[in-house]
């Protein structure tokens, strides 16, 4: 086993590199030039400027030579500046990235939360009203724009009725929760009051996917003989459910939930834009506008290799739900 | 079952119904009376006003920096860490200190610093996109610790225009020599608010500064919240999360207006919307289809689908507001029989196809658009090629486009700002003159306005040159947008100049209950 998760993490260096080279080329290749976005069009540049700040930033070199460098720098940790700010890329990615995983953790718990309890009532109850309304309501879910969602949510809740914040973070969650342990609670409730509509809104959507899923897959378990022999044998329906179907049907949910994490932590670009959220979605989509590229660089390089880590996990999770998959 | 599934939810509504109910109690960590928060639609790329040009940036800038020179409300030049001021042969100025102006460190700002600053946004190891505000001056020679003479390489008359700009703002040298980039996330000015934090995305604290040489502020703080998406920001301010809020979008402006808690500001701008004509290319190169093409556009029906009706149509680049405006010009008036007319005479009597390059942005889009439609009752046939702004910049620069849209301001309210950057034959290229317009005589009046100090003379100029320019046609004007602000009513006192948002002045401004 311990064999298998040093290969797995090997494998993980040559699917960041690939990734690495393919962000580099769709960024270099596709139009757009940061020196000219930097300058804007109210700038005055002299021909002799442009040509100064292409040189100081090394654009002006070939592509191989600016992707060489890159990984070199990369090897050793440094994942570069930022050529927009000149700050240091890994100070401004790891600084966005605790709000955009609070949002991910949050909207993935509530969608699974939703998803589960929806998939599983829908599936007992199978062509009952219950059953009808939670499928409806997840064709709705999956197909209502996050953007759309997010300004009715804000509307109706901060607005109309000014229950909760409009936008914003309203702490971060470690530091709420260290406060908490000194005995002051506002601060957690302040960051809970604002993580609500965001959450709720990136929740949904995915809660859907999880809904059908879980729906069709409790269908295909409750079918097996095991499960009418628990019934014969006189269990309680709650334990057949539970302990016996739910944790069989849980093998293609697992699964997609761990991937769901990963879509979260893309997803969330929307959300953030729209709920003001400081995450690395915004600020990856701020870098592709400005083509700041060793920030984009930065950005993906973390998602990837959060999904190559996710993915991981959900493979060794699967052992657990069923011991007889093996490890090699 | 169902019980169970009815007993989550029951816990679940009853978890929200806690969260919720902090709104109604009063949250402890709530801003006190004394401060004030805004809502900004981006994040400010740097602290240091040396090492970008963006708009958030200004306005950051102007908070915690001060420049030699500055405006009042009249848009006069009035002293600001300059106490005077004189020109002293055809290019060089001597600037005289206030005496006793403190860093927010506590250490007086001299002349020392002065040069550092200027000399230090010019250097190109800087990498400055606003060096060229100051791209005339060759060096700053120190005469004594608060006495500086401006070297220029040619006579500038515009300088002092130039030197309330932002990017010129005055920082501490040794500071910033010792440690630039500390420099940048902890910034220390002499404005009337100090740096107090910043977390990127979401917000930026800034404190008052109770030795500020103009009066301390009477807001104890600050706060510019990042709020990228305009419906979010006017959900904020009509909510009250926000007091502030610079980019509302104008078919906003007739709900908002009912509002009873808001003030909606509708003020005139030194912008131009206009459409760029390249006079190298066919079918441009010919006066009467560019005449043509100007003729064909309805300058108001534009303004008002594009902007909801916010703003002038133009005649000219310059606004109203700026200096050299030339107000005995008309705005063309849409006529299509003189503009088939013109094309004929011009041997398109069947019509004529061409293209024209669009940035990605919404607003240029439906500009385009909205012409389109123009043109095309005139048997004009343009077909749209909207690419990424950057992209279409290198192509604006390079004159490889035949038709295209531009958005420019003349934030100095000088006109030579506009006229040496668009219209001058020196600026063919990235520097403006992207439609490579050239004549001699504009060449001519244009320097007159750049280098003679009398400004009768230079408004003179202006006037010719504009008169000249919309006989060429070089450009189709088509309006000045306005630009448009909320505050909240319990906002009193806070003025934003014609210049723009950046130029908000917060030093007196406070909150009614």
């Amino acid at each position: 086993m311990s064999v298998y998760i040093i290969r797995r993490l090997l494998s993980t260096i040559g699917v960041l590199l690939g990734v690495s080279l393919l962000v580099f080329l769709m960024l270099h290749l596709t139009p757009g030039d940061p020196v000219a976005i930097m300058i804007g069009t109210e700038g005055m540049a002299d021909p002799q400027m442009v040509a100064n700040l292409r040189r100081e930033l090394g654009l002006d070199r070939p592509l191989y030579a600016q992707y060489w460098l890159f990984l070199r720098r990369a090897a050793v940790g440094d994942l570069g500046r930022s050529i927009r700010t000149n700050e240091q890329v890994r100070v401004e990615v790891m600084a966005r990235f605790p709000a955009t995983a609070e949002l991910a953790v949050a909207a993935l718990v509530l969608s699974t939360l939703i998803g589960v309890t929806a998939g599983v009532t829908s599936a007992v109850r199978q062509y009952s009203l219950l059953d009808h309304a939670s499928m409806v309501g997840a064709m709705l879910g999956a197909s209502i724009p996050v953007f759309w969602l997010g300004l009715m949510l804000i509307l109706l809740f901060a607005v109309r009725f000014p229950l909760l914040p409009v936008s914003g973070r309203g702490a971060p969650f470690t530091e709420a929760m260290a406060l908490l342990f000194q005995g002051d609670a506002s601060t957690l409730l302040r960051a809970l009051r604002h993580l609500v509509l965001p959450a709720v809104c990136l929740g949904l959507s995915r809660a859907a996917v999880v809904a059908r899923l879980t729906r069709s897959s409790m269908l295909e378990v409750l079918r097996q003989e095991y499960v009418r022999t628990a019934r014969a044998k006189g269990l309680r329906e709650q334990a057949v459910v539970y302990r016996h179907a739910l944790r069989n049907a849980l093998i293609p949910i697992v699964t997609i939930v761990g991937l769901q994490f990963g879509f979260l932590l893309g997803g969330a670009v929307i959300a953030e834009v729209v709920f003001s959220w400081p995450g690395v979605g915004r600020l990856a989509v701020d870098s592709i506008l400005a083509r700041d590229y060793p920030v984009v660089q930065g950005c993906v390089l973390l998602v990837a290799a959060i999904f190559v880590v996710l993915n991981l996990s959900v493979d060794l999770l699967y052992g657990w739900l069923n011991p007889r998959i093996r490890y090699q | 079952m169902t019980r169970t599934v009815l007993r989550t939810c029951l816990v679940a509504a009853v978890a929200i119904g806690f969260v919720a109910q902090g709104a109604l109690s009063p949250a402890p960590a709530a801003p006190a009376r004394t401060a004030l928060t805004l809502a900004l639609f981006a994040d400010p790329v740097s602290f240091d006003p040396h090492r970008s040009n963006d708009g958030p940036s200004n306005m950051m800038w102007h908070q915690l920096y001060n420049t030699l020179v500055d405006r009042n409300e009249k848009g006069e030049i009035v002293p600001a860490l300059a106490e005077k001021w004189q020109r002293i042969g055809d290019g060089t100025w001597r600037f005289t200190l206030r005496q006793g102006v403190k860093f927010h460190d506590g250490t007086e700002v001299t002349a020392d610093d002065v040069k550092f600053s200027l000399e230090r946004l010019i250097n190109p190891a800087t990498r400055s996109p606003a060096a060229f505000l100051l791209t005339v001056l060759d060096r700053v020679e120190v005469e004594s610790r608060y006495q500086v003479r401006l070297v220029l390489k040619n006579p500038f008359a515009p300088l002092l225009f130039h030197l309330m700009h932002k990017p010129t703002s005055i920082v501490p040298a040794a500071l910033v020599r010792a440690n630039p980039d500390e420099f940048a996330r902890r910034p220390i000015g002499s404005g009337p608010f100090k740096f107090g934090s910043y977390v990127r995305g979401d917000r930026i604290e800034l404190v008052r500064n109770p030795d500020y040489w103009g009066g301390a502020p009477k807001f104890e703080r600050i706060i510019v919240r990042i709020v990228p998406d305009a419906a979010t920001a006017v959900a904020e301010l009509e909510a009250g999360g926000v007091a502030g809020v610079f980019n509302v979008p104008a078919h906003e402006v007739a709900r908002l207006q009912r509002n009873r808690s808001l003030a909606v500001l509708v003020v005139p701008s030194h912008r131009i919307t206009a459409l760029v004509l390249n006079m190298d290319r066919p079918p441009f190169n010919d006066r009467k289809v560019r005449l043509a093409a100007s003729y064909a556009i309805d300058r108001r029906a534009t303004l008002n689908s594009v902007e909801a009706g916010l703003g002038l149509p133009a005649s000219s680049a310059l606004s109203p507001l700026v200096f050299g405006h030339n107000d005995k010009l008309q705005p063309l008036p849409r006529d299509l029989t003189r503009a088939k007319q013109l094309l004929a005479e011009a041997g398109y009597a069947g019509g004529l196809k061409t293209e024209m390059l669009v940035w990605n942005l919404p607003a240029q889009v439906k500009l385009a658009e909205v012409t389109q439609a123009q043109f095309r009752e005139a048997g004009i046939d343009v077909s749209l090629k909207v690419t990424e702004f950057g992209a279409a910049l290198r192509e604006q620069y390079a004159g490889n486009f035949t038709m295209s849209t531009i958005a420019w301001g003349t934030v100095t309210l000088d006109g030579d700002y506009s006229m040496y950057a668009l219209f001058h034959s020196d600026s063919i290229g990235p520097a403006g003159n992207w439609g490579r317009y050239s004549n001699p005589d504009v060449d001519r009046l244009i320097m007159t306005g750049r280098t003679n100090g009398n400004p009768v003379v230079r408004r003179q100029a202006y006037l010719k040159a504009q008169e000249i320019i919309a006989n060429d046609a070089p450009w189709i004007f088509l309006y000045h947008p306005s630009a448009v602000y909320a505050l909240r009513n319990e906002v009193k006192d806070v003025t934003i100049p014609p210049q723009g948002y950046v130029f908000i002045n917060l030093t007196k401004g406070y909150l009614s209950r």
